[in-house]
Protein backbone atom coordinates (compact mmCIF):
# COMPACT_ATOMS: atom_id res chain seq x y z
CA UNK A 1 0.00 0.00 0.00
CA UNK A 2 1.50 3.15 -0.86
CA UNK A 3 0.32 6.29 1.27
CA UNK A 4 0.12 9.93 -0.22
CA UNK A 5 2.30 11.60 1.87
CA UNK A 6 5.24 13.62 0.69
CA UNK A 7 8.84 11.88 0.09
CA UNK A 8 11.69 13.61 -0.66
CA UNK A 9 13.15 12.56 -4.00
CA UNK A 10 10.24 10.53 -5.27
CA UNK A 11 7.48 12.79 -5.30
CA UNK A 12 7.54 16.28 -7.11
CA UNK A 13 7.46 19.48 -4.59
CA UNK A 14 4.39 21.46 -4.73
CA UNK A 15 6.26 25.06 -5.05
CA UNK A 16 4.37 26.58 -8.36
CA UNK A 17 4.54 30.18 -6.84
CA UNK A 18 8.10 30.09 -6.08
CA UNK A 19 9.51 28.85 -9.71
CA UNK A 20 11.60 31.69 -10.10
CA UNK A 21 13.60 31.23 -6.68
CA UNK A 22 14.39 27.94 -7.85
CA UNK A 23 17.46 29.45 -10.00
CA UNK A 24 19.34 30.80 -7.07
CA UNK A 25 20.55 26.88 -6.04
CA UNK A 26 20.67 26.45 -9.32
CA UNK A 27 23.41 28.89 -10.12
CA UNK A 28 25.16 28.01 -7.01
CA UNK A 29 26.00 24.56 -7.59
CA UNK A 30 26.60 25.60 -11.27
CA UNK A 31 29.32 27.73 -11.02
CA UNK A 32 30.61 25.54 -7.94
CA UNK A 33 30.40 22.80 -10.51
CA UNK A 34 31.99 24.71 -13.32
CA UNK A 35 34.74 26.85 -11.48
CA UNK A 36 35.96 23.28 -10.18
CA UNK A 37 37.77 22.96 -13.33
CA UNK A 38 38.15 26.68 -14.27
CA UNK A 39 39.57 28.34 -11.58
CA UNK A 40 43.56 28.96 -12.02
CA UNK A 41 44.32 29.43 -8.48
CA UNK A 42 41.96 27.31 -5.58
CA UNK A 43 42.71 29.80 -3.36
CA UNK A 44 40.52 32.07 -5.39
CA UNK A 45 37.63 29.84 -5.70
CA UNK A 46 35.11 31.33 -3.05
CA UNK A 47 35.70 34.47 -4.48
CA UNK A 48 35.60 33.39 -8.31
CA UNK A 49 31.93 31.26 -7.31
CA UNK A 50 30.32 33.96 -5.57
CA UNK A 51 31.06 36.54 -8.93
CA UNK A 52 30.06 33.71 -11.40
CA UNK A 53 26.79 33.86 -9.38
CA UNK A 54 26.24 37.36 -9.19
CA UNK A 55 27.06 37.30 -13.42
CA UNK A 56 24.64 34.60 -13.81
CA UNK A 57 21.65 36.10 -11.67
CA UNK A 58 22.42 40.12 -12.92
CA UNK A 59 22.16 38.49 -16.33
CA UNK A 60 19.03 37.06 -16.26
CA UNK A 61 17.37 40.09 -14.20
CA UNK A 62 18.32 42.20 -17.09
CA UNK A 63 17.26 40.23 -19.57
CA UNK A 64 13.99 39.73 -17.48
CA UNK A 65 14.04 43.54 -17.67
CA UNK A 66 14.43 43.53 -21.23
CA UNK A 67 11.43 41.37 -22.17
CA UNK A 68 9.35 42.94 -20.00
CA UNK A 69 10.10 46.26 -21.71
CA UNK A 70 9.20 44.74 -25.12
CA UNK A 71 6.40 42.89 -24.24
CA UNK A 72 4.95 45.49 -21.72
CA UNK A 73 5.35 48.64 -23.61
CA UNK A 74 7.07 48.25 -27.09
CA UNK A 75 4.84 45.80 -28.38
CA UNK A 76 1.79 47.35 -27.79
CA UNK A 77 3.24 50.49 -29.37
CA UNK A 78 4.08 48.68 -32.55
CA UNK A 79 0.80 46.13 -32.56
CA UNK A 80 -2.12 47.86 -30.54
CA UNK A 81 -4.77 46.02 -29.85
CA UNK A 82 -8.13 47.34 -30.82
CA UNK B 1 48.38 35.66 -30.00
CA UNK B 2 49.23 33.46 -27.04
CA UNK B 3 50.51 29.75 -27.26
CA UNK B 4 47.93 27.23 -26.71
CA UNK B 5 47.78 25.25 -22.77
CA UNK B 6 49.94 22.22 -23.33
CA UNK B 7 47.37 19.31 -22.06
CA UNK B 8 48.20 15.90 -21.66
CA UNK B 9 45.96 12.83 -22.43
CA UNK B 10 44.67 10.64 -19.67
CA UNK B 11 41.89 8.25 -20.69
CA UNK B 12 41.80 6.41 -17.02
CA UNK B 13 41.00 9.57 -15.35
CA UNK B 14 38.15 10.07 -18.27
CA UNK B 15 36.61 6.54 -17.63
CA UNK B 16 36.46 7.22 -13.97
CA UNK B 17 34.92 10.60 -14.67
CA UNK B 18 32.10 9.32 -17.43
CA UNK B 19 31.30 6.65 -14.46
CA UNK B 20 31.07 8.95 -11.53
CA UNK B 21 31.13 12.81 -11.33
CA UNK B 22 34.78 13.94 -9.70
CA UNK B 23 36.35 10.54 -10.12
CA UNK B 24 37.96 11.84 -12.68
CA UNK B 25 40.28 14.38 -11.07
CA UNK B 26 40.62 12.03 -8.55
CA UNK B 27 42.43 10.20 -10.46
CA UNK B 28 44.24 13.19 -11.83
CA UNK B 29 45.36 13.55 -8.01
CA UNK B 30 43.32 16.93 -7.63
CA UNK B 31 40.88 15.81 -4.49
CA UNK B 32 39.80 19.55 -4.25
CA UNK B 33 38.95 20.14 -7.57
CA UNK B 34 37.59 16.69 -7.41
CA UNK B 35 35.40 17.58 -4.37
CA UNK B 36 33.61 20.55 -5.72
CA UNK B 37 33.13 19.35 -9.29
CA UNK B 38 31.06 16.47 -7.46
CA UNK B 39 29.29 18.92 -5.33
CA UNK B 40 28.33 20.82 -8.56
CA UNK B 41 27.02 18.16 -10.66
CA UNK B 42 25.65 16.21 -7.64
CA UNK B 43 24.15 19.33 -5.93
CA UNK B 44 22.35 19.95 -9.73
CA UNK B 45 21.33 16.58 -9.65
CA UNK B 46 20.13 16.26 -6.64
CA UNK B 47 18.10 19.20 -6.73
CA UNK B 48 16.55 18.81 -9.59
CA UNK B 49 14.81 15.26 -7.99
CA UNK B 50 14.00 16.82 -4.76
CA UNK B 51 11.83 19.32 -6.65
CA UNK B 52 11.18 17.22 -9.74
CA UNK B 53 10.48 13.82 -8.19
CA UNK B 54 11.56 10.79 -9.50
CA UNK B 55 9.76 11.62 -12.64
CA UNK B 56 12.40 13.92 -13.26
CA UNK B 57 14.33 11.19 -14.64
CA UNK B 58 11.93 9.31 -17.93
CA UNK B 59 13.82 7.18 -20.41
CA UNK B 60 10.70 6.31 -21.74
CA UNK B 61 8.08 9.56 -21.58
CA UNK B 62 10.97 12.12 -21.97
CA UNK B 63 13.35 10.71 -23.92
CA UNK B 64 15.23 13.97 -25.35
CA UNK B 65 15.96 15.04 -21.97
CA UNK B 66 16.92 11.62 -21.02
CA UNK B 67 20.01 11.78 -23.30
CA UNK B 68 21.37 15.13 -21.90
CA UNK B 69 20.73 13.91 -18.14
CA UNK B 70 22.39 10.92 -19.40
CA UNK B 71 25.79 12.93 -19.25
CA UNK B 72 25.94 12.90 -15.67
CA UNK B 73 26.70 9.23 -16.06
CA UNK B 74 26.00 5.85 -13.55
CA UNK B 75 23.24 7.87 -11.62
CA UNK B 76 20.73 8.85 -14.16
CA UNK B 77 21.29 5.19 -15.16
CA UNK B 78 20.33 3.89 -11.50
CA UNK B 79 17.92 6.62 -10.63
CA UNK B 80 15.74 5.54 -14.18
CA UNK B 81 16.17 1.93 -13.85
CA UNK B 82 14.65 2.33 -10.14
CA UNK B 83 11.47 4.58 -12.10
CA UNK B 84 11.17 2.12 -14.82
CA UNK B 85 11.09 -0.87 -12.97
CA UNK B 86 9.76 -0.13 -9.14
CA UNK B 87 7.31 2.95 -9.90
CA UNK B 88 5.81 2.21 -13.43
CA UNK B 89 3.00 -0.38 -14.31
CA UNK B 90 1.42 -1.56 -17.14
CA UNK B 91 -2.37 0.61 -17.88
CA UNK B 92 -4.82 -2.70 -18.91
CA UNK B 93 -6.42 -0.44 -21.49
CA UNK B 94 -3.27 0.57 -23.43
CA UNK B 95 -1.36 -2.28 -22.56
CA UNK B 96 1.58 0.55 -21.80
CA UNK B 97 4.17 1.35 -19.17
CA UNK B 98 2.82 4.50 -17.10
CA UNK B 99 3.16 6.52 -14.42
CA UNK B 100 0.15 6.17 -12.13
CA UNK B 101 -2.63 8.84 -12.39
CA UNK B 102 -4.44 9.85 -8.43
CA UNK B 103 -6.58 7.54 -7.69
CA UNK B 104 -4.78 3.93 -8.48
CA UNK B 105 -2.30 1.91 -6.81
CA UNK B 106 0.31 -0.30 -8.24
CA UNK B 107 -0.20 -4.12 -7.60
CA UNK B 108 1.28 -7.25 -9.42
CA UNK B 109 -0.72 -9.91 -11.42
CA UNK B 110 1.72 -12.27 -10.96
CA UNK B 111 3.78 -11.78 -14.05
CA UNK B 112 4.28 -7.79 -14.51
CA UNK B 113 2.79 -4.73 -12.35
CA UNK B 114 -0.61 -3.18 -13.30
CA UNK B 115 -2.58 0.25 -12.16
CA UNK B 116 -6.04 -0.88 -10.71
CA UNK B 117 -8.81 1.64 -10.05
CA UNK B 118 -8.93 2.77 -5.69
CA UNK B 119 -12.24 2.70 -3.99
CA UNK B 120 -13.23 6.10 -2.64
CA UNK B 121 -12.59 4.18 0.76
CA UNK B 122 -8.95 3.55 0.28
CA UNK B 123 -8.32 6.74 -1.74
CA UNK B 124 -10.06 8.65 1.67
CA UNK B 125 -7.55 6.29 3.33
CA UNK B 126 -4.29 8.01 1.62
CA UNK B 127 -3.48 5.27 -0.57
CA UNK B 128 -2.63 6.14 -4.35
CA UNK B 129 0.32 5.51 -6.90
CA UNK B 130 3.97 5.29 -5.07
CA UNK B 131 5.29 9.01 -6.52
CA UNK B 132 3.63 12.08 -7.39
CA UNK B 133 4.83 13.45 -10.51
CA UNK B 134 5.95 17.03 -11.44
CA UNK B 135 3.52 18.94 -13.48
CA UNK B 136 4.23 22.41 -15.20
CA UNK B 137 6.94 24.99 -14.84
CA UNK B 138 8.18 22.60 -11.66
CA UNK B 139 8.57 19.85 -13.90
CA UNK B 140 10.50 21.34 -16.56
CA UNK B 141 13.07 23.10 -14.26
CA UNK B 142 13.88 19.78 -12.62
CA UNK B 143 14.31 18.00 -15.84
CA UNK B 144 16.48 20.93 -16.31
CA UNK B 145 18.49 20.74 -13.53
CA UNK B 146 19.17 17.33 -14.53
CA UNK B 147 20.58 18.48 -18.00
CA UNK B 148 22.25 21.23 -16.72
CA UNK B 149 24.07 18.95 -14.22
CA UNK B 150 24.85 16.40 -17.15
CA UNK B 151 26.75 19.49 -19.51
CA UNK B 152 28.89 20.55 -16.85
CA UNK B 153 29.62 17.19 -16.05
CA UNK B 154 30.47 16.89 -19.97
CA UNK B 155 33.06 19.93 -18.84
CA UNK B 156 34.35 18.05 -16.95
CA UNK B 157 34.73 14.90 -17.97
CA UNK B 158 36.95 16.56 -20.68
CA UNK B 159 38.73 18.56 -18.33
CA UNK B 160 39.66 15.30 -16.53
CA UNK B 161 40.10 13.60 -20.33
CA UNK B 162 42.67 16.07 -21.29
CA UNK B 163 43.70 17.92 -18.33
CA UNK B 164 45.48 21.18 -17.98
CA UNK B 165 48.82 21.03 -16.20
CA UNK B 166 48.22 24.55 -14.95
CA UNK B 167 45.01 23.16 -12.70
CA UNK B 168 47.74 20.39 -10.93
CA UNK B 169 47.97 20.82 -7.09
CA UNK B 170 50.90 23.03 -5.95
CA UNK B 171 53.51 20.26 -4.34
CA UNK B 172 56.90 20.96 -2.55
CA UNK B 173 58.61 20.22 -4.92
CA UNK B 174 56.37 22.16 -7.56
CA UNK B 175 55.48 25.37 -5.55
CA UNK B 176 54.19 26.49 -9.05
CA UNK B 177 52.86 24.13 -11.14
CA UNK B 178 51.57 27.13 -13.44
CA UNK B 179 53.53 26.08 -16.33
CA UNK B 180 52.49 29.22 -18.40
CA UNK B 181 53.91 32.01 -16.10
Amino acid sequence: MNTLAYTPFIDALAIHAYWYLLIIPMSIFLAIGYKSVRCMDMSKFLREVIIFVIQILGGLMLMAIAFTIIIVLVLPMLAPMP
Amino acid sequence: MSTPTPTEFNPLAGLAAAIFPGAGHLVLGRPKRALFACIGVMGLFLFGLLIGGIDAIDSKNDKIWYYGQLLVGTPTIIVDTIHQSQFKAYDLDTNMLRTGFPGEHRIHDGTRPIWEPLTYDEIDAGMGPPNIPGLGRINEIAMLSIVLAGMLNLIIFLDALMPNPNHAPKTKTNPEPEAAK
